[in-house]
């Protein structure tokens, strides 16, 4: 038994070293080389912000080296390093956590290499180096973006609950904060309700179950994804109540702007990955070839409703 | 007299955790000021316990055996996304297969369980033919099948059910939730199968001691087959009820259900060493975190503060039932 194990584990090795030393000899061709660094492959949005930077790196004939950060900062730090110690030619990185830019941005300066943020803007602190830019839009966008839509919805005046995402990630931190800012500026808007549903639907409709239940008269339900929303949505139906209440979510996915063209969805916003990602890989063209690149181009977030859905169907 | 008080108290640490429970509905219910006892939260209640409580069951079954199970949160992903990507209406937008018709929901329900319970006897087998530790060896599934639920799925949600499969999670009988009736279904099927059949007391005897089962003579590797096939056809009917109710499969889902059924069948008096569980203990386990997250949703307490509160909860359940558990032997 154990010798067919260790023949096993023996050939599994032997193929995989195959495979590396495939990848090497296509690598040897003068590409340019891009490293990107992503938070999470397991997230539709950010999978979407991939597909998006490899399409453009292919037409203009880059490679692109892809790394999952798998939601953990020290991870994406060692990837950092080691696209450093691999040469590539520019990193771009979906950063996990604001707090390790300062680090990731230092240590692409001291090697010399050419460092685009995508999607999430780090603080100015860690936009310093001349090779260092950002394309993204921040979250704070968003969440303002909703909180104008509903403000106007309730004429000024109602109660807001919101669904939060994953506590104390960038999108939630960011949403929220836009989301609370803009509230605060209309004194007849009180938020009654704030609980986190981790960005997910099945989440979302327990909490809003309850939520009900109390008793409490909710007359908006801001979340900071649309998965929360549309659990939302599905609640309210269930109980009868969607036309009493103003929901709205972020990210516009598929079924989010399926359920705006069916009325059940009263809001969403727009985060352009196709721009973040094609407008991060011709920064980081630039910045090889020595142009110069604005220090932080933002992508705007576009607010989605029933007029003009239509635009982002796919 | 004495006779009469040390029955009680017997009966009172027999049932210790059943008074947890009763206690804990209490005092939510005075807080929220009779909120929380009206129909329809109690009715949510159960509808929301109903996922972590079906897998909860299988999960106790795994347990009694002295094993672990850490791949019931994966195998609900990959059978949601099969089981949907199977009845999604013929015009969704993010339909997996283009130009496609919905298959007969009976067959799509067969398929999700027939993955569920394969996931589990791959489960067994590893651990029964190559003596894997069962925590490696669902550790493995758990990855493995998390992966081909992205990889099925191409790492999005299917949506857009169709409403013969939806009505499975949205639906209700005679006022009472859908999933709720499959709860009491998993429960009552398993607590037979724990109390009443053959099965069921080999399955203590290998928790408590196995070297004494297969002196006995007792087929092991087959129960422990058996065991891990049925844990995996639970989380099967689990994904089915969740996809259902929230019309979409997704391959993010169940992300740690598998904790979240553990700690209900620790709660419910399950031990971790084996030989001791039951299906009525899993139940009230799983009644317990969530009449916790209810009660505490329904009382406003802060998001940051809910953890907290519930780990707290949980940990002192545990520490009152295990010190009767002590002072019995």
């Amino acid at each position: 038994m154990k010798k067919v194990l260790s023949v096993l584990v023996l050939l599994l090795v032997a193929g995989s070293l195959l495979f590396a030393g495939g990848s090497k000899e296509t690598g040897a061709a003068k590409k340019i080389r891009l490293g990107v660094t992503i938070e999470d492959f397991n997230d539709v949005f950010m999978r979407y912000l991939l597909d998006q930077l490899r399409d453009e790196a292919t037409k203009v004939g880059a490679e692109v080296i892809a790394m999952d950060g798998k939601r953990d900062p020290n991870e994406q730090i060692k990837q950092i390093e080691n696209f450093i110690t691999q040469k590539v030619d520019a990193i771009l990185i979906h950063v996990i956590d604001q707090t390790i830019a300062p680090r990731i941005t230092k240590l692409c300066n001291d090697a010399k290499v050419p460092l685009v943020y995508v999607n999430r803007k780090p603080t100015d602190d860690a936009l310093q180096g001349a090779k260092v830019v950002a394309v993204a839009s921040p979250e704070e966008v968003a969440g303002k973006l909703q909180a104008e839509f509903v403000v106007k919805k309730l004429n000024g005046k109602g109660n807001v609950a919101i669904l939060l995402g994953s506590l104390g990630s960038a999108p939630q931190i960011g949403r929220t904060k836009g989301t609370k800012e803009e509230l605060a500026k209309s004194p007849g808007i009180k938020v009654i309700r704030e609980q986190t549903a981790n960005f997910q639907r099945p989440d979302a409709v327990a909490v809003v179950e309850n939520w009900l239940a109390s008793g409490d008269k909710i007359d908006a339900i801001i979340a900071n994804n649309d998965e929360m929303a549309i659990g939302a949505v599905l609640v309210l139906e269930e109980k009868k109540m969607k036309d009493k209440v103003v929901v709205t979510g972020v990210d516009a996915t598929s079924d989010a702007l399926k359920f705006i063209e069916e009325g059940r969805l009263d809001m969403t916003v727009f985060q352009n990955g196709g721009a973040q990602g094609r407008g991060g890989v011709q920064a980081a063209l630039k910045l090889i070839k020595g142009e110069q690149v604005p220090k932080f181009v933002e992508i705007p977030f576009e607010p989605v409703t029933k007029e003009n859905y239509t635009k982002y169907k796919k | 007299m004495s006779r009469i008080n040390s029955s009680l108290l017997s009966v009172l640490k027999k049932y210790s955790i059943l008074f947890i429970l009763i206690g804990l509905v209490l005092v939510i219910s005075v807080l929220s000021g009779g909120v929380f006892l009206r129909i329809t939260n109690l009715l949510n209640v159960l509808r929301q316990i109903s996922v972590i409580g079906i897998i909860s069951l299988g999960v106790t079954m795994v347990i009694i055996t002295a094993g672990i199970d850490l791949s019931s949160g994966a195998i609900v992903a990959i059978v949601s996304v099969v089981v949907a990507s199977l009845v999604q209406a013929p015009n969704a937008a993010d339909r997996l297969f283009k130009g496609g018709q919905p298959w007969p929901v009976f067959s799509v329900l067969l398929i999700g369980l027939l993955i569920g319970a394969l996931g589990g006897l791959i489960n067994g087998g590893l651990i029964a033919r190559f003596k894997i530790p069962p925590f490696v060896a669902t550790l493995g599934m758990m990855t493995f099948a998390r992966g081909w639920a992205f990889i099925y799925s191409q790492g999005r949600p299917r949506g857009s059910l169709i409403p013969q499969f939806e009505i499975i999670g949205q639906g209700s009988i005679f006022g009472i939730p859908n999933p709720a009736w499959v709860l009491l279904i998993c429960v009552l099927i398993t607590h037979v199968i724990l109390k009443h059949t053959l099965w069921g007391r080999y399955t203590y005897a290998l928790g408590s001691n196995i070297q004494a089962a297969i002196v006995s003579g007792i087929n092991t590797n087959r129960y422990i087959l058996l065991v891990y096939t049925y844990a995996g056809f639970l989380s099967a009917v689990a994904s089915i009820v969740l996809t259902a109710r929230i019309g979409s499969g997704q391959p993010g889902l169940g992300m740690s259900y598998e904790l979240d059924a553990i700690a209900a069948s620790v709660i419910g008096g399950t031990s971790l060493s084996g030989g001791i569980g039951s299906a009525g203990g899993a139940l009230i386990g799983a009644l317990i975190i969530g009449v916790m997250k209810n009660g505490l949703d329904i009382l406003n307490v802060s998001a940051d503060f809910q953890q907290v509160m519930r780990a707290i909860i949980i940990v002192v359940a545990v520490i009152i039932d295990v010190r009767k558990n002590i002072k019995r032997s």
